[in-house]
């Protein structure tokens, strides 16, 4: 799975957890980004994307998180890993 | 907006009756404060389902529902207006939320349409639970072998009228079956520190011969102390989340602080702590204590944990060395000490506080600011001079605690670093215009207290050496 093959599964996931099918994800987008991204949407969000990609996040993983472009990126990585 | 609603007392223990769910966090002030919610909270489930009602109400003709999902983003608090909205509406679906202070507290989805053939994953054989009249203790790591199922209640008429579409919608056995939902989560799994995310149910066609609601733990996350459990019977399939918050910051214990203060170090003090019953006023309390010093504890609410405390620092120090009294720093303060005939006292600490986080839409909210000023500004102010009047022109030491907030103000936390910076204002003027005063203020690290004890882990500072730092630093004031 690529970054963009992501980023398409990724937003379905965003669509779900926030309710609102008009969210569009870019690389830089921050929690700042999207009205009620807060700690429970977070959590939701982490969950969320766990059982659509298959993989489990470390506490230390999500933790240092930025941005969407970095949980993209750490799905890729743990979804190539199988 | 479709409806708007304020949640009273009388609902909640209407609810609460219709429910089964007596969760302390919806009924007792003085628990619900030692909790994230700092207050007592409408029951989700009951905003979900006067919610599900408006919305059947108004979006006629009568509609048939596939599913329902709902997810509770934030507190419903007592006494305050909350609106529904009803966000879109197709053939397919229903969305609509329910604002609190202009913040989404409740998300939800009805997928209209026929019932599925959905089947649920609690098994049959699960123990039949009898409802606990308190709410089950659990550990969370405890939460992931239970199931069960638990009878449905008869609802009380006066909740069976309030939801007349609801019923003529999905049946009063669903609508039972709801509630009972929400005492499955409060009463049973996990029980006293729940709190309900969200769930998501299926309507199924055949309406079992058993009237009851079953539960299964699925998993039990422990990154975030979520639980996922299923859901089945009474005609619904799917899926509950929530999470097991922490329990509350137990109050230190009196004997915890021998070893970290020197043998009779505040042998000469005397000190008045406000807001003394818990967190960190009740570390304040019990290190002058363990230095040999005597200690007047306030209470404006919590009389058991003053009492209690007052009872443990007298039981380790001795008689004498700890007494609480009441005092609300919201009304007028000089009469209530009058009233309380105090010692002399030489140094004055201030842990006044509402519940500090509440989130709301508005950059800054006015009603709460004010509340926050009663509180660290005036209040302080008239417990300075109440207590400066009373020590009569001797040196008085005064700790006002502020925040680092006050440097970087989270958000929704812009009223509370208002105000605590107009208290430090406060505090220099003090100094200035009364030099028996020695006045010690700081910005305060987040600390482990009732205040800050949520469900995700935080980085906190211990408060007890934080606390011994600044007494210490009272010591020495202006002649």
């Amino acid at each position: 799975m690529n970054e963009a093959q992501v980023y398409a599964a990724l937003t379905e996931v965003f669509h779900d957890v926030f309710d609102d099918e008009t969210i569009a994800l870019a690389p830089t987008m921050t929690a700042a980004d999207i009205e009620g991204w807060d700690s429970t949407a977070h959590v939701a969000l982490i969950v969320a994307a766990e059982t659509r990609f298959g993989v489990r996040f470390r506490t230390s993983e999500f933790e240092t998180l930025r941005n969407v472009g970095d949980f993209v990126r750490l799905i890729a990585t743990k979804v190539a890993k199988g | 907006m479709l409806a708007t609603r304020t949640f009273s007392l009388a609902d909640q223990r209407l609810f609460a009756r219709a429910s089964g769910d007596f969760n302390p966090m919806h009924m007792d002030p003085l628990a619900a404060r030692r909790t994230p919610a700092g207050a007592p909270v409408v029951h989700g489930m009951h905003v979900f389902l006067w919610a599900l009602e408006s919305l059947l109400q108004a979006c006629r003709p009568p509609t048939r529902l596939a599913a329902m999902k709902a997810t509770f983003k934030s507190f419903v608090y007592l006494d305050r207006p909350v609106e529904l909205e009803l966000v879109t509406r197709d053939e397919r679906h229903m969305k609509a939320r329910v604002h609190a202070d202009g913040m989404p507290v409740v998300n939800l989805t009805l997928q209209l349409g026929g019932m599925t053939e959905s089947a649920h994953e609690v098994a049959q054989a699960a123990p039949e639970l009898r409802l606990p009249s308190t709410p089950e203790d659990h550990d969370f790591e405890s939460t992931a072998g239970l199931s069960g199922w638990l009878a449905l209640g008869d609802a009380p008429a006066e909740l069976a009228r309030a939801l007349p579409n609801a019923i003529a919608s999905i049946g009063s056995q669903r609508v039972a079956a709801l509630a009972r939902l929400s005492a499955i989560v409060g009463m049973v799994c996990p029980g006293l520190h729940s709190i309900f995310s969200e769930f998501s149910l299926k309507l199924m066609h055949d309406e079992p011969a058993r009237r009851a609601i079953g539960f299964r733990t699925l998993h039990a996350d422990e990154r975030f102390r979520l639980v996922t459990m299923a859901i089945g019977g009474a005609g619904f399939a799917g899926e509950a989340r929530c999470f097991v918050r922490r329990a509350p910051v137990a109050p230190p214990e009196a004997n915890a602080f021998a070893s970290l203060v020197l043998h009779d170090e505040f042998a000469k003090t005397v000190a008045l702590i406000v807001g003394g019953s818990r967190g960190l006023g009740a570390v304040t309390a019990n290190l002058i204590a363990a230095g040999g010093g005597k200690v007047v504890i306030t209470y404006a609410n919590g009389r058991e944990d003053a009492l209690g405390l007052q009872r443990d620092i007298e039981a380790e120090h001795g008689a004498g060395t700890c007494r609480a009294i009441a005092l609300d720093v919201q009304r007028e303060v000089a009469p209530q000490l009058r009233g309380a005939t105090l010692p002399e006292i030489d140094q004055l600490y201030y842990f006044a506080t509402p519940h500090i986080y509440r989130p709301h839409a508005a950059l800054v909210d006015p009603s709460l600011f004010e509340e926050f000023v009663r509180y660290y500004v005036f209040g302080f102010c008239e417990t300075v001079r109440a207590i400066g009047a009373h020590s009569a022109g001797r040196p008085l030491a005064i700790l006002y605690p502020s925040s680092v907030f006050v440097e970087r103000a989270p958000k929704h936390l812009t009223e509370y670093a208002m105000a605590k910076s107009a208290g430090e204002q406060l505090c220099k003027a003090l100094a200035l215009a009364e030099p028996r005063l020695h006045v010690v203020c700081e910005r305060l690290p987040a600390m482990r207290t009732d205040q800050t004890a949520g469900v995700l882990p935080v980085e906190d500072a211990q408060p007890a050496p934080i606390m011994l730092r600044l007494i210490r630093s009272m010591r020495k004031p202006t002649p």
